[in-house]
């Protein structure tokens, strides 16, 4: 299916239309994951998940270098499913996908016994983190999928984002 | 099961708003405020269309700390209360336009499900908005969309 925004002339996607606009997104996610608190192996996590749940072939198709040199493995991200919880993942990408999943599904269904987990976890700022960089990971992929479904891509390493990249072009 | 609200907050010992518990990550929030802040410039969208189209979003989320909120901008556009009380009856309601129709046609999918917008749906969004219109509302939906995701999950009140 082609993309029913296409982008323009010397873009690569159609949010290309806004260049300031999304030029302020992409700062805002760079520092969220170049300048953040949280390891970048669980942020990729929730990315991924969101990627997953939300049907953005795009961002399935991504892997940050960041995570990549943290740990998180191809074989890692296998397990990044349905049933996620009764996997070998380790437990702290298990709470990652909890959190991730409440998030991109039903914020209201997070519970206390979710709440208490995530605080035995991490600091009140790296929650604050961690919830910023899966939702908005979130919208981008909403806006990728609603203007047209990209095709199936193989898998890309490609440089963690920073303040003043792109996300979908990070060697510009 | 439940919302907590000011759960995070009273851990942290700051405000339970957006600028106390956001700006626990302040190189980020003021990033997002520069983002957010741009959504509402009248050259790329009408704000009171960005507005209807957030509020939108609240309420497909059940976000109340969004709901509480008018941005400044479109007040000035001439967004009114009786808007915001017909909002949920877009669809049969005389009181929007067919630029705002269309966008809030969108709006809906996109927060439910963006796999479900039709050619067609983005088509009558591009007619109305044109190709940086387009653009415009949809980065403004993703950042509508993820803050109020943000405020309900971090038990932010206002």
């Amino acid at each position: 299916m082609p993309q029913r925004l296409p982008p323009p002339p010397g873009g690569m996607i159609p949010l290309d239309h806004q260049p300031e606009l999304f030029a302020a997104f992409n700062q805002y996610y760079g520092v969220l994951w170049s300048r953040g608190v949280v390891d970048q192996a669980s942020k990729e996590a929730g990315r991924l998940r969101n990627a997953r749940v939300t049907g953005c072939k795009l961002c399935q198709s991504l892997r940050f270098g960041g995570a990549v040199e943290a740990g998180l493995t191809e074989d890692l991200v296998d397990l990044i499913v349905d049933g996620h919880q009764e996997s070998g993942l380790p437990e702290r990408l298990k709470l990652v996908l909890r959190w991730a999943d409440a998030l991109i599904v039903d914020p209201h269904g997070i519970d206390d016994a979710l709440r208490a987990d995530v605080l035995d976890e991490w600091t009140p700022e790296q929650v604050v983190e961690l919830t910023m960089t899966i939702t908005s990971a979130m919208g981008f992929s909403k806006a990728a999928v609603a203007l047209g479904p990209p095709p199936s891509m193989d898998v890309m390493l490609v440089p963690t984002p920073e303040p003043g990249g792109s996300v979908v072009n990070p060697f510009a | 099961m439940g919302d907590a609200p000011g759960w995070l907050a009273d851990v942290a010992g700051v405000d339970s708003t957006i600028e106390g518990v956001l700006g626990l990550r302040a190189e980020a929030k003021g990033a997002f405020d520069l983002l957010w802040n741009g959504l509402y410039d009248p050259a790329r969208l009408d704000p009171r269309l960005t507005e209807l189209c957030r509020l939108r979003v609240a309420q497909l989320v059940r976000a109340d700390a969004e709901l509480g909120r008018r941005e400044p901008a479109a007040i000035e556009a001439g967004l009114t209360e009786e808007d915001v009380a017909e909002l949920s009856r877009w669809p049969t309601t005389e009181r929007f336009g067919p630029a705002e129709r269309a966008a809030l046609a969108y709006t809906e999918l996109f927060v439910m499900d963006p796999s479900s917008v039709t050619d067609e749906m983005a088509a009558d969004v591009l007619e109305h908005l044109g190709a940086p219109g387009g653009a415009a509302l949809s980065i403004a939906l993703s950042t509508f969309d993820a803050r109020a995701r943000t405020c309900v999950a971090l038990g932010i009140e206002s």
